[in-house]
């Protein structure tokens, strides 16, 4: 199991946080994801299916705007009983709105793989994916 | 040979996930369910009716393994070892 930021996911924090040469006002930490992708995560990922490719994948935006707690940064989302139900394996967060994440969208930002859910229709499932920046020097 | 962390930003990512009853089945009965469909039962709420069936664990960063006698760095402590014995005698 991996739990990873990957390269362009850490560069659009950079970019955001600094308002660098490509920062943009819309691509910030924004859709989470879950799919049924067995590769890991790798850094030099961009998108869902940089690994192989994905059968099942469902996204949405974050039920609210994300909260912040010392240097934590937590996002939250609610898969409804009629979405997502598959075996998640892996979750993702994205920098872009839901209606543009795809499996093939170069918008990952972080992942965390290796899961096995089992989802049915009888259940809601709320996902808490946190970051947290610290000094570990 | 020391060990030290070489970056001072780390950026951690946790997961964690709950499953939520939507319909009238019982908690008996969904943990059933949940588990023979694979889910591991960390935590079971009764009274909110979730069950906790994730939480990921975090890793130490990156440990970096460096030469007492000229500073050189590696990931691999084996590397480190054999480049002390070569190139400094020990």
């Amino acid at each position: 199991m991996a739990a990873k930021i990957v390269n362009r996911g850490l560069l659009r924090i950079g970019q955001q946080a600094s308002q660098s040469t490509n920062y943009n006002v819309a691509r910030y930490i924004r859709t989470m994801s879950v799919d049924d992708g067995t590769a890991a995560f790798a850094a030099a990922h961009t998108a869902l299916n940089s690994g192989g490719a994905i059968t099942n994948e469902y996204d949405q935006a974050f039920d609210a705007t994300p909260t912040e707690a010392s240097q934590t940064i937590t996002h939250v989302c609610t898969i409804p009983t009629g979405q997502g139900n598959f075996t998640i394996r892996r979750i993702a967060l994205h920098d872009d709105t839901a209606a543009n994440v795809t499996t093939s969208s170069a918008t990952l930002v972080a992942g965390v793989d290796g899961q096995s859910i089992g989802k049915t229709a009888d259940f809601s499932l709320q996902i808490t994916l946190t970051i947290t920046y610290a000094d570990a020097s | 040979m020391r060990s030290e962390h070489r970056t001072n930003l780390d950026c951690t990512l946790h997961a964690s996930a709950v499953v939520k009853l939507e319909t009238e089945i019982s908690m008996d009965e969904a943990q059933r369910k949940l588990e023979s469909l694979g889910n591991q039962i960390i935590e079971r709420d009764d009274e909110a009716r979730v069950f906790k069936i994730l939480d990921t664990v975090e890793h130490p960063s990156e440990v970096w393994w460096v030469c007492d006698f000229c500073g050189a760095a590696s990931l691999s402590e084996q590397v480190i070892l054999e480049h002390e014995a070569k190139e400094h005698g020990g």
